[in-house]
C-alpha cells in the first residue's frame, strides 16, 4: 500500500513536471468542473471472483494558468459491503495546450460510510469511513467549453464499523471491522472548461 | 532550458512508473483487507488472602439494609443476612416497631444458626462462632477453618496462596481475526483461560455468584445451616456437615458426608433431617446425630424445592429459572406418615415459588413476582380453594411464621405481619431496603 502511494505521488511530480516543460503559455483563472462516472474493479471474497461496481465522482474547481487544477469533489462508490461517499480535495496537471491531451489527477480526502452487510438483530451499530485516496491518468478530449474525460487508476479507502450482536449467549463482545478497500478504477465522463 | 534527452528521460520515467503502478495494482490484485476485532467482555475472579478475610470479622454499628440475604429468630431478635457481607441484628421484641441495632461484618458470610449465645456463621471457607450474649459487643470466640473444603465460587475454589474469590469484575478480551470470515455460533460459546461468562449479561449477579450453593434464607425454609439438639448441621456443596456444638464455643466436626451435587437446602423436623435438592427431597435419621442415616429419597423432575414439614405432610415447592433448571412451577403436597415411602398427595400450579413457611394450619407461600399466598392446608386436597389472602405487590423470598407473626423478606425489605386472625392479616412494621 505504501508502494503503491508513493509510486503515486512520484507520478504526479513527474507528470508536472514533463507537462510543465512544454510550454509557458499563460492562461487566465477559470472555474471548472467534472462528472465521472465508472467501475471499480477488484474483490471483496476473491473466491467468487472479480467485482465490478458502480463509482462516481464530481469535481469543481479552479483551473490555473501553470496548468494545475485543484479542485472539491464529491461522489459515491458502491462495494459489496459498503457504500461510501467521499468527499475529496483534488489536484489535476492538465496543461490545456491541445485540445486532446494526457493529464495526471490525484485525490485525496474522507469517504463516509453505510455498512449494508446484513447483521442479525445488532445494537450500538457504528459505522465510519475514513481516508481515502485516488491517484487516476486520463485522457482529455476538449472542444470548445467542453470536455470528455477518460480515466484510470487506483482507490484505497478505509472503511470501519462496530456493533454488539443481541443474540449472545454471554456477555456481549463489541465487533470492529476495519477494510483496507483496494480498487482499480476505470471511469469517463464530461465536464465545462 | 531542458534539453531533448532530459524530456525524453522524464517520460520514460512516467512510463515505468505508471507500469510499476499497474503492475503492482494487478499483481497483487485489488483485493480487499478486513480486520476484525472481537472486543469480548468476561468476568475475572478476584482473590484476596486468607489472613485478610479471617482479620475481617467486625461489630459495626447499624448500617441500611441492602440486598435480601437470610433470616433468623432468636429470643425477640432478628439476625438478617446481607449476602457476603455480614449479619444486621435487629431488636424485634415490638415487631411493630423493630429497631436495628448493629452489624456483624463477616466477610462471605451466606447462612447463620443460633444456640443460645453462640451465632454460627459461614465466611467463605470457615465457620465463625460468635458470643452474641451481649449484642453490644459481639466477639469472634473460636473459627473451624477449611470447613467449607468445597466452597467455590462458580468453579473456583479456595487456595492456600490466593486465598478466596470475593469479587468478580468485567475485563475485556481483544482476539484480533486478520480476516473477516468469522462466523459466530448461535451458542455463543466463550472459552476463558482467566473467567467465565454468564448466560446474560444482565443476569450476572456478583453476589449470588459467591453465595454457595444457590439458597437463600436460614431459619426459614431454605436455609443450608440447621441446629437440632447439640448438633449444627450444614451443607457444603454436595456434602452434609454434622458438628457437635455441646460445648457452643467450641464446635467439632463430626462427620461429612456426600449425598448429591445439588442439595440447596435444610429443614429439621421430629429427629429428622429434610434436604431439599433440584432432584428430589432427601430424608434423614437422627438417631445417631453425628451420622445421619439416609432413610429415603423422594424424587420429581428438577427444579428449586424448598421444603417444610409439619406433621405427617411435607410442602415442596418447585421453581424454574435460570439456576433452577425445569419448567416448573408448583407446590407438592407430601404424605410422610410412612417416612420410607413418601407419597404424593395433590400438585398445585404456582407462579414461581421461592421460600414458604408453616404454621399449621396457615401455610405461608413466597411466590415470586405473584407476590405472597397465605393458604388454609386443613384440607390437603383442595388448598387451592382454601387462599385466604393474597398479596400481590409483595416479592418475597423466604419467611418464618413464629407466635402469630410472620417475618418476610424480600426485594423491598423486611415486613412483619400478624396473623392472629388468618382471615384478617395485619401489616405490623417494614424495614425497606436502602435504595
Amino acid at each position: 500500500m505504501t508502494i503503491r502511494l508513493i509510486l503515486a505521488c512520484l507520478l504526479v511530480s513527474l507528470g508536472h513536471n514533463l507537462i510543465a516543460q512544454q510550454d509557458s503559455v499563460r492562461q487566465r483563472v477559470s472555474y471548472y468542473n467534472s462528472f465521472v462516472a465508472g467501475t471499480l474493479i477488484g474483490c471483496g471474497e476473491c473466491a467468487n471472483g472479480k467485482d465490478f461496481t458502480f463509482s462516481f465522482l464530481t469535481l469543481h474547481g479552479v483551473k490555473f494558468p501553470a496548468g494545475v487544477k485543484v479542485a472539491l469533489g464529491a461522489g459515491m462508490d458502491v462495494y459489496n459491503d459498503w457504500r461510501l461517499f467521499p468527499l475529496v480535495g483534488s489536484i489535476t496537471i492538465d496543461r490545456e495546450l491541445r485540445d486532446n491531451a494526457v493529464y495526471v489527477q490525484l485525490n485525496s480526502g474522507y469517504s463516509w460510510g453505510r455498512y449494508i452487510y446484513p447483521l442479525e438483530n445488532e445494537i450500538n451499530l457504528q459505522q465510519t469511513g475514513g481516508f481515502v485516496v485516488n491517484p487516476m491518468i486520463g485522457y482529455r478530449v476538449g472542444r470548445g467549453k467542453s470536455r470528455i474525460y477518460i480515466q484510470a487508476g487506483y482507490k484505497f479507502q478505509y472503511a470501519n464499523v462496530s456493533y454488539t450482536p443481541t443474540w449472545w449467549w454471554g456477555p456481549p463482545p463489541t465487533i470492529t471491522r476495519e477494510y483496507d478497500l483496494s480498487r482499480v478504477v476505470v471511469q469517463m465522463g464530461f465536464g465545462f472548461r | 532550458m531542458n534539453s531533448i534527452p532530459d524530456k525524453n528521460s522524464r517520460l520514460w520515467a512516467l512510463l515505468i512508473l505508471s507500469t510499476l503502478l499497474g503492475l503492482s495494482i494487478l499483481l497483487e490484485g485489488c483485493t480487499d483487507k478486513c480486520t476484525e476485532t472481537i472486543v469480548y467482555k468476561y468476568y475475572e475472579p478476584v482473590y484476596t488472602p486468607l489472613a485478610t478475610i479471617r482479620n475481617g470479622v467486625k461489630h459495626e454499628p447499624a448500617q441500611p439494609l441492602k440486598i435480601s440475604g437470610k433470616i433468623y429468630f432468636k429470643d425477640g431478635f432478628l439476625f438478617v443476612n446481607e449476602p457476603n457481607e455480614g449479619i444486621h441484628v435487629i431488636d424485634n421484641r415490638d415487631p411493630s416497631n423493630p429497631v436495628t441495632k448493629s452489624f456483624i461484618r463477616i466477610p462471605g458470610n451466606f447462612d447463620l444458626a443460633i444456640r443460645n449465645t453462640s451465632l454460627y456463621a459461614d465466611s467463605y471457607i470457615d465457620l465463625v462462632v460468635l458470643d452474641i450474649s451481649n449484642l453490644n459487643q459481639v466477639t469472634e470466640v473460636n473459627r473451624l477453618e477449611g470447613v467449607f473444603s468445597n466452597y467455590n465460587s462458580l468453579g473456583f475454589y479456595a487456595d492456600a496462596e490466593r486465598g478466596v474469590v470475593t469479587k468478580w469484575i468485567e475485563r475485556e478480551m481483544p482476539v484480533v481475526e486478520q480476516d473477516c470470515d468469522t462466523r459466530f455460533e448461535l451458542w455463543g460459546g466463550i472459552r476463558f483461560r482467566n473467567g467465565i461468562a454468564f448466560a446474560e449479561r444482565a443476569s450476572f449477579d456478583a453476589t449470588m455468584a459467591l453465595a454457595p450453593g444457590n439458597s437463600t434464607g436460614i431459619g426459614g425454609s431454605m436455609a443450608r445451616f440447621t441446629i437440632n439438639n447439640d448438633y449444627l448441621y450444614m451443607l457444603d456443596a454436595g456434602n452434609i456437615i454434622a458438628a457437635d456444638i455441646s460445648l457452643p464455643s467450641v464446635p467439632e466436626k463430626k462427620s461429612a458426608q456426600y449425598l448429591a451435587w445439588d442439595i440447596e437446602t435444610i429443614f429439621p423436623y421430629d429427629n429428622r433431617l429434610f434436604i431439599g435438592a433440584r432432584s428430589g427431597m432427601h430424608i434423614f435419621d437422627l438417631s445417631v446425630p453425628e451420622n445421619p442415616v439416609k432413610i429415603t429419597t423422594y424424587s420429581h423432575i428438577n427444579s428449586c424445592d424448598p421444603v417444610v414439614v409439619s406433621g405427617n405432610y411435607a410442602y415442596v415447592t418447585l421453581r424454574s429459572g435460570t439456576q433452577c433448571d425445569g419448567f416448573t412451577n408448583q407446590l407438592e403436597v407430601l404424605n410422610i406418615s410412612n417416612i420410607q415411602e413418601p407419597s404424593l398427595v395433590k400438585v398445585y400450579p404456582m407462579h414461581n415459588p421461592h421460600g414458604l413457611g408453616i404454621d399449621d394450619p396457615v401455610l405461608f407461600i413466597c411466590d415470586g413476582d405473584a407476590g405472597l399466598k397465605v393458604y388454609d392446608v386443613s384440607d390437603k386436597l383442595n388448598i387451592d380453594k382454601k387462599l385466604l389472602k393474597h398479596y400481590r405487590n409483595i416479592h418475597a423470598f423466604d419467611v418464618i411464621p413464629f407466635n402469630n407473626v410472620l417475618m418476610l423478606i424480600g426485594d423491598d425489605g423486611i415486613f412483619q405481619y400478624d396473623y392472629t386472625d388468618p382471615l384478617n392479616i395485619k401489616l405490623l412494621s417494614q424495614i425497606r431496603k436502602a435504595k
